[in-house]
Protein backbone atom coordinates (compact mmCIF):
# COMPACT_ATOMS: atom_id res chain seq x y z
CA UNK A 1 0.00 0.00 0.00
CA UNK A 2 2.30 2.52 1.03
CA UNK A 3 4.77 0.93 -1.67
CA UNK A 4 2.52 1.55 -4.53
CA UNK A 5 2.28 5.09 -3.12
CA UNK A 6 5.82 5.75 -3.59
CA UNK A 7 5.72 4.39 -6.90
CA UNK A 8 2.63 6.64 -7.47
CA UNK A 9 4.15 10.02 -6.12
CA UNK A 10 7.60 8.94 -8.24
CA UNK A 11 5.88 8.49 -11.42
CA UNK A 12 3.58 11.89 -10.93
CA UNK A 13 6.84 13.56 -10.38
CA UNK A 14 8.59 12.10 -13.34
CA UNK A 15 5.69 12.67 -15.26
CA UNK A 16 5.55 16.30 -14.42
CA UNK A 17 9.36 16.58 -14.64
CA UNK A 18 10.63 14.46 -16.82
CA UNK A 19 13.82 15.93 -17.00
CA UNK A 20 14.39 16.12 -13.67
CA UNK A 21 14.97 12.59 -13.29
CA UNK A 22 18.51 11.17 -12.36
CA UNK A 23 20.66 13.42 -14.54
CA UNK A 24 19.82 16.29 -13.24
CA UNK A 25 18.87 15.89 -9.54
CA UNK A 26 21.33 12.98 -9.62
CA UNK A 27 19.22 11.02 -6.38
CA UNK A 28 19.73 7.82 -7.04
CA UNK A 29 16.03 6.29 -8.14
CA UNK A 30 14.23 3.58 -8.31
CA UNK A 31 13.80 2.09 -11.95
CA UNK A 32 10.75 2.14 -12.59
CA UNK A 33 9.13 1.97 -15.92
CA UNK A 34 7.88 5.66 -15.91
CA UNK A 35 11.52 6.91 -14.77
CA UNK A 36 12.87 5.19 -17.33
CA UNK A 37 10.39 5.94 -20.32
CA UNK A 38 10.74 9.82 -18.82
CA UNK A 39 14.99 9.01 -19.33
CA UNK A 40 14.20 7.73 -22.59
CA UNK A 41 12.01 10.48 -23.58
CA UNK A 42 14.96 12.83 -22.19
CA UNK A 43 17.38 11.63 -24.52
CA UNK A 44 14.97 11.80 -27.58
CA UNK A 45 14.50 15.35 -26.60
CA UNK A 46 17.82 15.90 -26.49
CA UNK A 47 18.76 14.41 -29.41
CA UNK A 48 16.02 15.66 -31.19
CA UNK A 49 16.80 19.40 -29.48
CA UNK A 50 20.23 19.71 -29.03
CA UNK A 51 20.09 23.57 -30.42
CA UNK A 52 17.90 24.20 -27.31
CA UNK A 53 19.51 22.78 -25.09
CA UNK A 54 23.04 24.17 -25.86
CA UNK A 55 21.61 27.58 -26.20
CA UNK A 56 20.50 27.12 -22.36
CA UNK A 57 23.26 25.87 -20.98
CA UNK A 58 25.80 28.45 -22.55
CA UNK A 59 23.49 31.29 -21.28
CA UNK A 60 23.74 29.97 -18.00
CA UNK A 61 27.42 29.73 -18.81
CA UNK A 62 27.65 33.53 -19.39
CA UNK A 63 25.78 34.18 -16.00
CA UNK A 64 28.92 32.57 -14.56
CA UNK A 65 26.94 28.51 -13.66
CA UNK A 66 30.05 26.69 -13.78
CA UNK A 67 27.83 23.16 -13.80
CA UNK A 68 26.21 24.23 -17.09
CA UNK A 69 29.28 25.52 -18.49
CA UNK A 70 30.79 21.83 -17.60
CA UNK A 71 27.45 20.21 -19.12
CA UNK A 72 27.81 21.96 -22.12
CA UNK A 73 31.77 21.10 -23.42
CA UNK A 74 31.16 17.55 -22.37
CA UNK A 75 27.99 17.24 -24.59
CA UNK A 76 29.94 19.34 -27.03
CA UNK A 77 32.81 16.99 -26.91
CA UNK A 78 30.48 14.05 -27.40
CA UNK A 79 29.52 15.12 -30.37
CA UNK A 80 32.54 16.69 -31.75
CA UNK A 81 34.16 13.38 -30.87
CA UNK A 82 32.34 11.74 -33.46
CA UNK A 83 31.63 14.57 -35.86
CA UNK A 84 35.80 14.55 -35.76
CA UNK A 85 36.12 10.85 -36.70
CA UNK A 86 33.63 11.25 -39.78
CA UNK A 87 35.91 14.05 -41.10
CA UNK A 88 38.61 12.48 -40.63
CA UNK A 89 37.21 9.20 -42.42
CA UNK A 90 36.16 11.30 -44.80
CA UNK A 91 39.48 13.08 -45.28
CA UNK A 92 41.02 9.71 -45.48
CA UNK A 93 43.13 10.31 -42.15
CA UNK A 94 43.06 8.03 -39.30
CA UNK A 95 40.18 8.42 -37.05
CA UNK A 96 42.34 8.00 -34.10
CA UNK A 97 43.62 11.55 -34.69
CA UNK A 98 39.91 12.36 -33.44
CA UNK A 99 40.43 13.49 -29.75
CA UNK A 100 43.43 15.77 -30.62
CA UNK A 101 41.34 17.81 -32.58
CA UNK A 102 38.07 17.76 -30.02
CA UNK A 103 40.49 19.21 -27.48
CA UNK A 104 41.96 22.07 -30.24
CA UNK A 105 38.22 22.92 -30.93
CA UNK A 106 37.25 22.36 -27.10
CA UNK A 107 39.81 25.39 -26.73
CA UNK A 108 39.03 27.50 -29.45
CA UNK A 109 35.30 27.04 -28.29
CA UNK A 110 36.42 28.52 -25.16
CA UNK A 111 38.90 31.14 -26.05
CA UNK A 112 36.38 32.27 -28.71
CA UNK A 113 32.96 32.06 -26.54
CA UNK A 114 32.35 35.79 -26.41
CA UNK A 115 31.96 35.41 -30.27
CA UNK A 116 28.69 33.36 -30.00
CA UNK A 117 25.50 35.90 -30.16
CA UNK A 118 22.56 34.85 -27.97
CA UNK A 119 20.50 35.55 -30.70
CA UNK A 120 22.29 33.61 -32.82
CA UNK A 121 21.78 29.28 -33.03
CA UNK A 122 24.90 27.73 -30.95
CA UNK A 123 24.81 25.16 -33.71
CA UNK A 124 26.34 26.49 -36.79
CA UNK A 125 28.65 29.19 -34.81
CA UNK A 126 29.93 25.93 -32.77
CA UNK A 127 30.41 23.73 -36.42
CA UNK A 128 32.14 27.22 -38.23
CA UNK A 129 34.61 26.97 -35.43
CA UNK A 130 35.16 23.14 -35.65
CA UNK A 131 35.68 22.97 -39.34
CA UNK A 132 38.16 25.76 -38.84
CA UNK A 133 40.37 23.54 -36.52
CA UNK A 134 39.44 20.72 -38.26
CA UNK A 135 40.93 22.33 -41.55
CA UNK A 136 43.41 23.15 -39.74
CA UNK A 137 44.34 20.03 -38.09
CA UNK A 138 44.09 18.56 -41.46
CA UNK A 139 46.60 20.97 -43.47
CA UNK A 140 48.93 20.83 -40.12
CA UNK A 141 49.33 16.97 -40.50
CA UNK A 142 49.40 16.79 -44.02
CA UNK A 143 52.53 15.01 -45.48
CA UNK A 144 53.16 12.67 -42.64
CA UNK A 145 51.81 9.22 -40.98
CA UNK A 146 49.54 8.60 -43.49
CA UNK A 147 47.62 5.32 -42.43
CA UNK A 148 46.21 3.12 -44.93
CA UNK A 149 42.88 1.98 -45.32
CA UNK A 150 43.39 -1.47 -43.43
CA UNK A 151 45.32 0.32 -40.65
CA UNK A 152 42.20 2.92 -40.55
CA UNK A 153 39.96 -0.05 -39.85
CA UNK A 154 42.00 -1.74 -37.38
CA UNK A 155 41.85 1.57 -35.63
CA UNK A 156 38.26 2.52 -36.04
CA UNK A 157 36.59 0.52 -33.13
CA UNK A 158 39.29 1.71 -30.63
CA UNK A 159 38.80 5.18 -31.32
CA UNK A 160 35.46 5.20 -30.25
CA UNK A 161 36.29 4.33 -26.89
CA UNK A 162 35.67 7.90 -25.70
CA UNK A 163 38.05 10.94 -24.11
CA UNK A 164 40.70 8.85 -22.43
CA UNK A 165 42.75 8.17 -25.73
CA UNK A 166 45.30 10.36 -24.54
CA UNK A 167 46.55 13.77 -26.96
CA UNK A 168 50.60 14.22 -27.24
CA UNK A 169 50.16 17.06 -29.46
CA UNK A 170 48.99 19.02 -27.06
CA UNK A 171 51.49 18.24 -24.27
CA UNK A 172 54.02 18.66 -26.44
CA UNK A 173 52.58 22.65 -27.29
CA UNK A 174 52.10 23.09 -23.82
CA UNK A 175 55.65 22.24 -23.01
CA UNK A 176 56.44 25.02 -25.57
CA UNK A 177 54.91 27.30 -23.37
CA UNK A 178 56.91 29.61 -21.15
CA UNK A 179 57.97 27.63 -17.95
CA UNK A 180 54.88 29.80 -15.63
CA UNK A 181 52.31 29.00 -18.06
CA UNK A 182 53.57 25.80 -18.60
CA UNK A 183 53.40 24.83 -14.93
CA UNK A 184 49.96 26.40 -14.51
CA UNK A 185 48.92 25.04 -17.65
CA UNK A 186 50.02 21.37 -16.41
CA UNK A 187 48.76 21.77 -12.82
CA UNK A 188 45.30 22.93 -13.77
CA UNK A 189 44.40 21.01 -16.65
CA UNK A 190 46.62 17.58 -16.54
CA UNK A 191 46.71 17.52 -12.10
CA UNK A 192 42.96 19.03 -11.80
CA UNK A 193 44.21 21.27 -9.31
CA UNK A 194 41.86 24.61 -8.39
CA UNK A 195 43.21 27.85 -9.33
CA UNK A 196 43.60 29.26 -5.99
CA UNK A 197 45.91 26.27 -4.69
CA UNK A 198 48.00 26.67 -7.98
CA UNK A 199 47.97 30.53 -6.96
CA UNK A 200 49.51 29.81 -3.30
CA UNK A 201 51.90 26.89 -4.61
CA UNK A 202 53.23 29.61 -7.62
CA UNK A 203 53.03 32.43 -4.78
CA UNK A 204 50.83 34.54 -6.97
CA UNK A 205 47.22 36.08 -6.85
CA UNK A 206 44.37 33.84 -7.95
CA UNK A 207 43.60 36.85 -10.44
CA UNK A 208 47.64 36.40 -12.49
CA UNK A 209 47.05 32.71 -12.49
CA UNK A 210 43.76 33.18 -14.40
CA UNK A 211 45.41 35.62 -16.47
CA UNK A 212 48.29 33.27 -17.27
CA UNK A 213 46.29 30.55 -17.83
CA UNK A 214 44.08 33.15 -20.08
CA UNK A 215 47.00 34.28 -21.92
CA UNK A 216 48.79 30.42 -21.87
CA UNK A 217 45.14 29.09 -23.53
CA UNK A 218 45.58 31.77 -26.15
CA UNK A 219 49.11 30.85 -26.99
CA UNK A 220 48.06 27.63 -27.61
CA UNK A 221 45.12 28.13 -29.57
CA UNK A 222 47.33 30.41 -31.92
CA UNK A 223 49.99 27.71 -32.14
CA UNK A 224 47.43 25.49 -33.37
CA UNK A 225 46.28 27.82 -35.94
CA UNK A 226 50.07 28.86 -37.01
CA UNK A 227 50.81 24.95 -36.84
CA UNK A 228 49.42 25.46 -40.64
CA UNK A 229 51.97 27.67 -41.54
CA UNK A 230 54.83 25.93 -40.02
CA UNK A 231 53.96 22.37 -41.89
CA UNK A 232 54.06 24.54 -45.47
CA UNK A 233 57.30 26.12 -44.95
CA UNK B 1 46.27 15.12 -21.29
CA UNK B 2 42.31 13.59 -20.84
CA UNK B 3 39.49 15.78 -22.40
CA UNK B 4 37.96 14.70 -19.34
CA UNK B 5 40.73 17.11 -17.65
CA UNK B 6 40.77 19.90 -20.10
CA UNK B 7 36.83 20.29 -20.11
CA UNK B 8 37.08 20.70 -15.84
CA UNK B 9 39.62 23.37 -16.29
CA UNK B 10 37.98 25.12 -18.89
CA UNK B 11 34.63 24.86 -17.18
CA UNK B 12 36.07 26.68 -14.02
CA UNK B 13 35.77 30.03 -16.20
CA UNK B 14 32.53 29.58 -17.50
CA UNK B 15 32.27 33.94 -18.30
CA UNK B 16 33.63 35.09 -21.65
CA UNK B 17 36.68 37.98 -21.02
CA UNK B 18 35.61 39.69 -23.99
CA UNK B 19 32.57 41.41 -24.45
CA UNK B 20 30.78 40.50 -27.77
CA UNK B 21 32.03 40.78 -31.24
CA UNK B 22 29.69 44.12 -32.31
CA UNK B 23 30.99 45.87 -29.05
CA UNK B 24 34.68 44.68 -30.35
CA UNK B 25 34.00 46.29 -33.65
CA UNK B 26 32.24 49.43 -32.15
CA UNK B 27 34.78 50.19 -29.65
CA UNK B 28 37.49 50.47 -32.28
CA UNK B 29 35.51 52.55 -34.42
CA UNK B 30 35.35 54.85 -31.38
CA UNK B 31 38.76 54.61 -31.08
CA UNK B 32 39.82 55.13 -34.45
CA UNK B 33 37.64 56.92 -36.23
CA UNK B 34 38.26 60.18 -34.29
CA UNK B 35 42.02 59.98 -35.54
CA UNK B 36 40.45 60.26 -38.89
CA UNK B 37 38.22 62.78 -38.19
CA UNK B 38 40.93 65.24 -36.13
CA UNK B 39 43.25 64.36 -39.57
CA UNK B 40 40.17 65.34 -42.09
CA UNK B 41 39.78 68.85 -40.16
CA UNK B 42 43.29 69.66 -39.72
CA UNK B 43 44.16 69.37 -43.46
CA UNK B 44 41.17 69.95 -45.73
CA UNK B 45 38.20 70.11 -43.43
CA UNK B 46 34.56 70.63 -44.51
CA UNK B 47 33.64 72.56 -48.21
CA UNK B 48 32.85 76.17 -47.41
CA UNK B 49 29.43 75.60 -49.60
CA UNK B 50 28.40 72.89 -47.31
CA UNK B 51 24.35 74.49 -47.24
CA UNK B 52 23.96 75.78 -50.31
CA UNK B 53 25.26 72.19 -51.48
CA UNK B 54 22.60 70.17 -49.44
CA UNK B 55 19.97 72.38 -51.12
CA UNK B 56 21.29 71.06 -54.45
CA UNK B 57 20.47 67.54 -54.20
CA UNK B 58 23.79 65.68 -55.11
CA UNK B 59 25.55 66.19 -52.61
CA UNK B 60 22.74 64.65 -49.88
CA UNK B 61 22.58 61.99 -53.01
CA UNK B 62 26.17 61.30 -52.82
CA UNK B 63 26.47 61.68 -48.64
CA UNK B 64 23.29 59.17 -49.04
CA UNK B 65 24.71 56.38 -51.46
CA UNK B 66 28.52 56.36 -49.44
CA UNK B 67 26.33 56.36 -46.17
CA UNK B 68 24.78 53.36 -47.79
CA UNK B 69 28.47 51.49 -48.28
CA UNK B 70 28.79 51.78 -44.33
CA UNK B 71 25.96 49.90 -43.85
CA UNK B 72 26.76 46.88 -46.31
CA UNK B 73 30.25 47.08 -44.61
CA UNK B 74 29.01 47.14 -41.72
CA UNK B 75 26.76 44.06 -41.83
CA UNK B 76 29.35 42.28 -43.81
CA UNK B 77 32.42 43.14 -41.16
CA UNK B 78 30.14 41.55 -37.88
CA UNK B 79 29.34 38.65 -40.01
CA UNK B 80 32.60 37.82 -40.83
CA UNK B 81 33.74 38.27 -37.57
CA UNK B 82 31.63 34.61 -36.50
CA UNK B 83 31.54 31.76 -37.33
CA UNK B 84 28.44 30.49 -38.89
CA UNK B 85 27.01 33.12 -40.37
CA UNK B 86 25.59 33.72 -43.40
CA UNK B 87 27.16 36.16 -46.19
CA UNK B 88 24.48 39.20 -45.72
CA UNK B 89 24.39 40.76 -49.28
CA UNK B 90 21.27 42.46 -48.75
CA UNK B 91 22.81 45.85 -48.11
CA UNK B 92 25.29 45.23 -50.16
CA UNK B 93 22.72 44.45 -53.31
CA UNK B 94 20.90 48.02 -51.46
CA UNK B 95 24.08 50.48 -52.02
CA UNK B 96 24.88 48.79 -55.71
CA UNK B 97 21.06 49.06 -56.39
CA UNK B 98 21.08 52.54 -55.52
CA UNK B 99 24.07 53.60 -57.28
CA UNK B 100 22.97 52.22 -60.48
CA UNK B 101 19.88 54.40 -60.04
CA UNK B 102 21.55 57.11 -58.96
CA UNK B 103 23.74 56.86 -61.97
CA UNK B 104 20.88 56.85 -64.02
CA UNK B 105 19.20 59.64 -62.21
CA UNK B 106 22.56 61.50 -63.14
CA UNK B 107 22.60 60.83 -67.00
CA UNK B 108 18.70 61.47 -67.29
CA UNK B 109 18.68 65.01 -65.53
CA UNK B 110 22.01 66.54 -66.11
CA UNK B 111 21.75 64.49 -69.57
CA UNK B 112 24.24 62.56 -71.36
CA UNK B 113 25.80 65.53 -72.79
CA UNK B 114 29.01 65.96 -70.52
CA UNK B 115 29.05 63.09 -68.74
CA UNK B 116 32.91 62.39 -69.32
CA UNK B 117 33.56 66.13 -67.47
CA UNK B 118 31.27 64.94 -63.89
CA UNK B 119 33.16 61.36 -63.91
CA UNK B 120 36.55 62.87 -64.36
CA UNK B 121 35.83 65.48 -61.65
CA UNK B 122 37.88 68.13 -60.57
CA UNK B 123 40.03 66.00 -57.86
CA UNK B 124 40.33 62.35 -59.35
CA UNK B 125 43.57 62.35 -57.99
CA UNK B 126 43.20 64.04 -54.88
CA UNK B 127 40.24 62.01 -53.86
CA UNK B 128 42.26 58.43 -54.78
CA UNK B 129 44.62 59.26 -52.29
CA UNK B 130 42.58 61.42 -49.55
CA UNK B 131 39.95 58.20 -48.98
CA UNK B 132 42.80 55.48 -48.46
CA UNK B 133 44.69 58.25 -46.06
CA UNK B 134 41.72 58.56 -44.15
CA UNK B 135 40.36 55.29 -43.65
CA UNK B 136 43.97 53.93 -42.64
CA UNK B 137 43.22 54.42 -38.97
CA UNK B 138 39.78 53.17 -38.98
CA UNK B 139 41.26 49.69 -41.22
CA UNK B 140 43.68 49.26 -38.26
CA UNK B 141 41.78 49.53 -35.42
CA UNK B 142 39.09 47.14 -37.42
CA UNK B 143 41.89 44.72 -38.13
CA UNK B 144 43.03 44.78 -34.50
CA UNK B 145 39.59 44.25 -33.12
CA UNK B 146 38.90 41.10 -35.32
CA UNK B 147 41.67 39.44 -34.03
CA UNK B 148 40.24 39.30 -30.53
CA UNK B 149 36.60 37.52 -33.15
CA UNK B 150 36.86 34.29 -34.92
CA UNK B 151 37.42 34.79 -38.22
CA UNK B 152 36.78 31.77 -40.03
CA UNK B 153 37.41 33.55 -43.58
CA UNK B 154 40.32 35.82 -42.81
CA UNK B 155 40.93 37.18 -46.30
CA UNK B 156 36.58 37.68 -46.46
CA UNK B 157 36.32 39.47 -43.00
CA UNK B 158 39.48 41.54 -43.37
CA UNK B 159 38.05 42.77 -47.33
CA UNK B 160 35.19 43.15 -45.17
CA UNK B 161 36.74 45.61 -42.52
CA UNK B 162 38.80 47.42 -45.70
CA UNK B 163 34.74 48.63 -46.87
CA UNK B 164 33.88 49.05 -43.88
CA UNK B 165 37.01 51.67 -43.74
CA UNK B 166 36.47 52.40 -46.92
CA UNK B 167 33.22 53.65 -46.63
CA UNK B 168 33.97 55.83 -43.66
CA UNK B 169 37.10 57.57 -44.78
CA UNK B 170 35.17 57.92 -48.01
CA UNK B 171 31.79 59.65 -46.27
CA UNK B 172 34.84 61.78 -44.44
CA UNK B 173 36.24 62.89 -47.61
CA UNK B 174 32.56 63.19 -49.40
CA UNK B 175 31.90 65.98 -46.90
CA UNK B 176 34.98 68.12 -48.37
CA UNK B 177 34.08 66.69 -52.09
CA UNK B 178 33.05 68.99 -54.72
CA UNK B 179 32.36 66.32 -56.75
CA UNK B 180 29.13 65.55 -56.63
CA UNK B 181 28.21 63.57 -59.42
CA UNK B 182 26.88 59.59 -58.93
CA UNK B 183 29.57 59.26 -61.66
CA UNK B 184 32.09 60.52 -60.33
CA UNK B 185 31.15 58.47 -57.09
CA UNK B 186 31.14 54.94 -58.87
CA UNK B 187 34.73 55.27 -60.53
CA UNK B 188 36.60 57.20 -57.75
CA UNK B 189 35.21 56.88 -54.36
CA UNK B 190 34.52 52.90 -55.36
CA UNK B 191 38.02 52.75 -56.57
CA UNK B 192 39.56 54.12 -53.54
CA UNK B 193 36.98 51.91 -51.66
CA UNK B 194 38.15 48.76 -53.32
CA UNK B 195 42.21 49.64 -53.19
CA UNK B 196 40.85 49.49 -48.98
CA UNK B 197 39.14 46.12 -49.31
CA UNK B 198 42.07 44.82 -51.23
CA UNK B 199 44.61 46.26 -48.30
CA UNK B 200 42.48 44.79 -45.84
CA UNK B 201 41.80 41.05 -47.72
CA UNK B 202 45.72 41.41 -47.76
CA UNK B 203 46.29 41.98 -44.06
CA UNK B 204 43.66 39.74 -43.22
CA UNK B 205 44.95 36.83 -44.35
CA UNK B 206 47.89 37.08 -42.45
CA UNK B 207 47.00 39.15 -39.27
CA UNK B 208 43.24 37.02 -38.81
CA UNK B 209 44.36 33.87 -38.80
CA UNK B 210 43.80 31.78 -35.85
Amino acid sequence: MIAGGLVTVTGFTSLRQPFACGIVSRVPVAPCNICLRAHEQEEQVFMHDREADWKRLLLAARSGDEAAYRRFLGDVAQYLRGWAQRGLTRAGRSPAEAEDIVQETLIAIHTKRHTWDDGQPVGPWLHGVARHKLIDALRKRTGHDHLSVDELAEVLPVATSGSDLASSDILKMVASLPERQASIVNAIFVDGQRANDVAAKLNMSEGAVRVALHRALKTLAASFGTGADDAHR
Amino acid sequence: MRTDDLINALARDPVPALPPVRHLIVRALAISLPVSVMLFVATIGIRKDLMPALAEGWFGIKLLLVGLIVVAGWQLTGSRAQPGRSLPLLGALAAGLAMLTAVALDLRIEGVAGWTERLIGDNAAKCMMLIPLLSAAPLAGLLHALRDAATVRPGQAGAAAGLLAGALGALLYGLHCTDDSPLFLGVWYLASIGLMMLLGALAGRHLLRW
